[in-house]
């Protein structure tokens, strides 16, 4: 017979570290078997379902709480001071950008007659997904300032813009489409029949499936799906385009430079995006049809991966050439210029 | 010279500590029934594995399984340490308590 909590011990060795299980995770179960034993061995069915459902309870508590202190702990290095920072600076920018996006709509439908809480939740879905992206750039540059990023550092901004990314593509395939329609029926007042920028992402592929429509019509619709997948991987290519910069522009960067620079990957971002748009939207059917949706959708963002990975090799290839314990050196040199105030 | 750091003792360790220190030795679940409410089990493991760090109590493992094939339990109990360190907080406490309810 299997002992409660026996299948739960076998996921936990996946995830969890020796000590972890050792220290947290094997009491709890040890706790829970020698308790569930001693109710059935007096017959006490119900108090040893309990016992059961009471123990798997803690075991998730146990297991939240100790991966969640075992992934601080991993972060908890001498170079957390940049993780934290750039979490900080992240987070700041793309609050601060969310709301200069949603001012404009705000300010327009002030004076709306109610709904006014409504109006201000519809809009943050699209702010933010304009917000987020540029949010990274800002937070890596500005958080690895002068500073050279350790592997432990570039595994955890690649982390922090994965699920920047992953959010992205939660809140570009389903929230923001439904907050753009409520927005919309919001102002107008009245039902409105949802646009392409109002559907799913589901139904936007099926949309794109539709083989009944004009080659015209067909390119554009998979142009639409492919666009908004490949628009939730931005915080992940300008994330990491940043991260190559930080590594090269260690020493020079002030302030004010690493914001303009910021600034400006995500101008050229966008604005290679607008072209990609203007280029399936725009341009004569007889050029369009030569480039791929796919291609044309992700165009913006190999534009910056590819540098991205150049940068990245190179910043390894200089890190690696020198002594290991030197990988903070020049941190340790850099920081020391910023403390003094250059 | 390396500035020393003054243990800190959170309530909760602090309740750990007392009781062990009452019992000599206890498992997480005793803990948790001895504290009548004041210990979760799903809290508890953590802090009894915060306290391990910090040195205030150590642990083992019981000698033989109660039941055969089950884990064996881990039983805690409170260290010279903890014992100090418990001893000078309720002594703190003991002189500043009568002070901050004047």
């Amino acid at each position: 017979m299997t002992r409660p909590g026996e299948t739960l011990r076998s996921i936990a060795q996946r995830f969890c570290t020796p000590a972890t299980m050792e220290r947290l995770i094997d009491p709890v179960i040890a706790d829970l078997q020698c308790e569930h034993a001693d109710a059935v061995v007096h017959r006490r069915v119900w108090h040893a379902r309990w016992i059961r459902v009471a123990g798997y309870v803690a075991f998730w508590k146990v297991a939240v709480i100790g991966v969640g202190r075992a992934s601080t702990g991993a972060l908890m290095t001498p170079h957390d001071g940049a993780i934290d920072r750039t979490i900080r600076f992240s987070g700041l920018a793309t609050t601060a950008l969310t709301l200069v996006f949603m001012w404009p709509s705000v300010w327009t439908f002030l004076s709306h007659p109610g709904h006014r809480l409504a109006i201000f939740l519809t809009l943050v879905p699209s702010a933010m997904s304009v917000a987020l992206p540029m949010g990274i750039v800002v937070g890596v540059l500005c958080g690895l300032r002068g500073r050279v990023a350790t592997s432990r550092v570039r595994q955890a901004i690649v982390s922090l813009a994965v699920v920047c990314s992953l959010a992205m593509f939660v809140n570009l395939g389903w929230i923001l489409p439904a907050s753009n329609q409520a927005f919309r029926e919001v102002t107008a007042g009245r039902r409105v029949a949802p646009g392409t920028n109002e559907l799913a992402l589901g139904d936007l592929r099926q949309l794109a499936r539709d083989r009944f429509v004009i080659p015209l019509i067909a390119s554009r619709r998979a142009f639409d799906f492919h666009f908004r997948v490949a628009l939730a991987f931005a915080p992940l290519a300008l994330g990491l385009f940043a991260l190559g910069v930080s590594g090269v522009r260690r020493r020079a960067a002030g302030l004010l430079t690493v914001g303009v620079l910021g600034f400006a990957a995500c101008f050229v971002y966008y604005l290679l995006l607008y072209c990609s748009r203007a280029v399936m939207y725009q341009a004569p059917f007889e050029v369009s049809e030569h480039i791929p949706p796919i291609i044309a959708a992700w165009a913006s963002n190999l534009v910056f991966l590819v540098p991205a990975l150049l940068l990245h090799l190179r910043t390894r290839g200089r890190t690696e050439a020198g002594p290991s314990g030197l990988e903070g050196a020049p941190l340790a040199h850099s920081e020391t210029t910023h403390q003094t105030g250059r | 010279m390396a500035a020393q750091r003054i243990p800190s003792l959170p309530p909760k360790e602090a309740l750990i500590l007392e009781l062990l220190v009452q019992e000599a030795e206890l498992y997480g679940l005793q803990l948790v029934a001895a504290s009548k409410g004041r210990l979760k089990r799903g809290t508890v493991y953590v802090t009894l594995g915060r306290m391990e760090e910090k040195r205030f109590i150590t642990s083992r493992l019981e000698d033989a399984p109660a039941d055969e094939g089950g884990l064996p339990r881990r039983i805690y109990e409170p260290t010279a340490f903890g014992r100090k360190v418990l001893k000078a907080y309720a002594q703190i406490h003991r002189h500043l308590t009568p002070e901050l309810a004047r």
